[in-house]
Formats: C-alpha cells, structure tokens, sequence
C-alpha cells in the first residue's frame, strides 16, 4: 500500500500542486492545500475506486483551496502569480512572456472558470473528470468552458501586438 | 531544556563513554561511522554503551524482565550518533555511502536499502551462522541523521520481541524525567 | 449582454472549441470554415482559439516544490497511529537508585572497576532511546520491505522485518 500511494504522489503531484497554486496564488497556502488533500488520499485510499484517484484527489485539491479562500479576509486577496522557482529547463517555453501573462490572467479568473481552465486546458483531463471535479454537469463544464476561454482570448487579442 | 539535559547526560558519561568505545573497536560487530562534528557540530544524541554496562541492565532486568536480561546479557555494545542535519544532508548522505561501501567489503549483508531524493536508509547485519554479530542501521533525512551499531551476539527474533516490551512510550519530544 | 445574444455567443463557442478539441466531423469542420470566411468575427475568433491553445500548450503543469514532494512522502509514516509512531523517547522514570543500589550488590562476581547506580541507570534510559531509533529507522524502512516481501510482514516494528530476513535465509 505504501508503495501504490507513492505511485499516486509522483503521478499527481504535480498536478493537485498546479491546481492549488491557480486557486490560491500564495505558495505556501498551495503547499499546506495540497498537503492536506494527499493526508485525506491516505487515510481514505481503501475506499477509493483506483480509477477515480486522480479526480478525486483533484476534488479534494480544489475544496480545500475553496475553503482556504472563503476563510480569507479581504486584505489578504493575492492579486498576483509569480512563478517562484524556475529551476526545470524543460519548462523553459513557460519562462516566456506570454506564458507569465496566461498564466498571471488565468490567476484572475473567477471560479469555476478557473479551475475549468487548469483542469481541461492545462492538466488535459477530460470533460467527465473535470465534471467529477467540480461537481458540475457535463453541459455546464462546457459552457463555463466556453465563456472562459473567450475571456482569455479577448485578453490575450489585447495584449498580443 | 531537555536537549541541555540530554547533552549535559552525554558530558557525565563521556570518559567511560570513551573507554567503553575503545573495548569496542576490536568486535566483528562494530563499524566505525566515521566523524561528522565538524560538519553538524555536537550530535544531539551520542550513546555508546559497552559489556560492562549492559552486563550490569542485564543483571538489574534479571527479575522483572528476564527475556530483555538474556538479550542484554549478549549484547557486547550498543551505539548510536543522531545529528541534526538542518536540511544539508549531503555530507550524511556521502558518509553513509562510504559506510556502505566498507560494510560490503567487510561482508555485511544488506538488509534494506532505501534511496530517495535526499533521503537514505541503510540497515546491514554482520552473520555468524545463524546469529547476527552485528547490526547497522543509518538513516538520513532533511531533519536528522542517524547511525546506530549493535553489537554482540543477537537473535533477531528475541531482540525484537523485546524492543517491543522495553521500549518506551514515544510521543513528541525528547523527554527525561 | 441579454439572455439571447449569451445563447447565440455560447452556439458559436461550443463550435470553435468543437473545433479545437477534434469534435467535429469533416462536414461540421467544413462548415465552420465556410462560416468563418463570410464572418470576420468568427474568423477572428477561431484564430484566436488556435493562439491561446497554443500558449496554453507552453504552461503545462508546474512542478511541485521539492519541500512539498518530501512531506508528502512523509505522510504515510507520520500518519501511522500513535502506538506505531516512530520518533522521540520520553524516557522512564528514573529507576530509583536505591533499588539499584540494593541490586548490585548481590552479584559475588565483581569486575575490577564497576559502574555506579548512575550510571548503570543512565544505561538503561540509554538503551530505550536507542531502541526507540532503531525502531524510527526500521519503520522506515518496513514500508519498502512490505512492497519487496510482499505481504509477509504482518506488523511495522523491527522484529517482523528480522524475523522475515531470518526465515527467508535471504542473507
């Protein structure tokens, strides 16, 4: 069992951590969020259909940033996204200014817009998963989808010379 | 406080502690870990108990505890060093791999090895047929590094059975009382 | 925007991302296109879908802090239940000396420099924290040898893992 629940932290770590960090924007808060959404994957890993560990955990991921954000006092609303270590070369495109642009914009999205974005866009899960994730219809994954995709490219038509 | 305490235990017990340590040397059971004050300072637990002194549990255990007594009464030497690495374990994780390799060459079997980033466990035994001579266990991380050699005559399955009695509570902090 | 033009806007979205996610067939995709060159809008539109795909393709997932990778590997062990927990050692109550004292002076046999009731009792707390070590590190490690010994170990303390190597003969 310890060696299945160290296969799911190197596949997925990465990617509850991206989610928390979309949500929260403080990296510290995005770490204990992710934390503590791995410590709920342990104790419930016997209940947990092996299929459904990566939206699960996903979900998990994502209501506990929710709550972490419903906690916070208006002052402490975390205007921005810096990327804080920029160590990996392969993520050298993502070093670009456009990429700090997506990525400082898809911050500013309001939810679940969000959320939409870094699961299907990002993370590439599918349209079921993100609709598992966030609790949503099929349908209105793909409408909010939609509405988000556009306001990024409206924002990006801006900026774009 | 209690680390003082602890430290302040470690200072009474330091000459026997280094006579003790010399009687050891010359068993097939003990492992010189090599030295790492230079680099993590004072460890915060250094324990080196020789034949004597565990002789002298055995006797004491005899009555209330005369399994832990047959174990102690074999057991030539027990030691250990913990370090406080502080995140820096790249001088611990080069002693254990030095340690390692002189282990190999001096025919101790590998029990478990464990390597992640940053992180190391290493356990080796010493056989003499059936018995272990000698038993190795280090372990690093980004908070501490451990090295532990018991030494003697030891039946795996007695040592553990008895660890499990004698052993005491664990909990948060260090604590003497 | 009203009710219908939110309707008509989500129509021509649903397309584009269609589009963009391989959802439609020839015949749909040949009609977007013909659409798109009467439509400057919806022209602008698809390519602008196309571009922030694109740039969405350069900020795949960020890689999760290593002082995030290492305490999640942590949590199985920091999660065990108290009774298991590996860590610190409250040592025992000092053994009272003159119970020592007493005991030690029974033995006939007296080696030529004997160690005091202090110490003796310092031995002995001694051997706890070492023992409570040895456990830490052997928990540890037990998680792997589950994995390796598949199933044979039956509780995480040191001795089923002696136990096990013993009767395997594996050294």
């Amino acid at each position: 069992m310890s060696r299945e629940y160290r296969q799911w932290v190197e596949e997925y770590q990465d990617q509850a951590w991206t989610l928390a960090r979309y949500l929260l924007k403080d990296a510290s808060e995005a770490e204990d969020a992710t934390q503590e959404a791995f410590v709920k994957l342990w104790h419930h890993r016997d209940n947990i259909e092996p299929g459904s560990i990566r939206p699960w955990l996903m979900r998990v991921t994502r209501n506990h940033c929710l709550d972490r954000l419903r906690r916070r006092r208006p002052e402490q609303e975390f205007t921005g996204y810096e990327v804080v270590e920029e160590r990996d070369p392969m993520h050298g495109a993502e070093q670009s200014e456009l990429g700090s642009w997506l990525r400082r914009a898809i911050a500013g999205l309001r939810e679940p817009y969000r959320t939409l974005i870094v699961l299907r866009d990002i993370q590439q899960h599918s349209y079921e998963e993100v609709a598992g994730v966030t609790e949503l219809s099929l349908s209105q994954v793909k409408v909010y989808l939609h509405r988000a995709r556009k306001q990024l490219r409206e924002q990006l038509a801006e900026v774009k010379p | 406080m209690k680390r003082y305490l602890i430290a302040l235990c470690c200072a009474l017990l330091a000459l026997p502690a280094v006579a003790q340590e010399d009687a050891l040397r010359d068993l097939p059971g003990y492992v010189d870990f090599g030295e790492m004050n230079s680099i993590y300072g004072e460890p915060r637990v250094n324990i080196s108990i020789g034949g004597a002194l565990l002789g002298f549990v055995s006797a004491l255990a005899s009555n209330e505890e005369p399994e832990a007594a047959a174990i102690f009464s074999k057991l030539k030497g027990v030691r250990i060093s913990v370090y406080a690495t502080g995140g820096d374990t790249a001088a611990a994780l080069g002693q254990v791999n030095r340690v390692k390799n002189l282990l190999g060459a001096a025919q101790w079997s590998p029990v478990v090895q464990v390597n992640e980033e940053g992180e190391q466990v290493q356990i080796f035994m010493k056989m003499d047929g059936e018995v272990m001579d000698g038993l190795t266990l280090m372990a690093v991380d980004s908070e501490e590094a451990v090295f532990i050699n018991v030494i003697g005559q030891i039946d795996p399955s007695e040592l553990a059975h008895v660890m499990d009695r004698f052993k005491v509570k664990v909990n948060g902090d260090l604590e003497i009382n | 925007m009203t009710e219908r033009e939110n309707k008509t806007t989500d129509m021509k979205e649903e397309r584009i991302n269609a589009l963009l996610d391989g959802e439609l067939d020839n015949e749909q995709a040949e009609r977007l296109k013909r659409d798109a060159t009467s439509d400057q809008d919806l022209a602008r539109s698809i390519i602008e879908a196309y571009q922030l795909q694109r740039a969405m393709e350069g900020i795949r997932v960020e890689r999760a802090p290593a002082s995030l990778r290492r305490k999640l590997r942590r949590i199985p062990r920091q999660q065990r239940p108290a009774w298991l927990q590996p860590a610190w050692v409250t040592a025992y109550a000092v053994v009272p000396l003159l119970v020592i004292a007493v005991a030690l002076m029974q033995p006939r046999e007296m080696r030529p420099r004997q160690p005091t009731a202090a110490e003796v009792a310092q031995a002995r707390q001694d051997l706890a924290v070492a023992f409570a070590y040895i456990d830490q590190v052997s928990t540890r490690a037990s998680g792997e040898i589950q994995s390796e010994l598949a199933g044979e170990i039956t509780d995480a303390v040191a001795g089923s893992v002696f136990r096990t190597v013993q009767d395997q003969k594996i050294l």
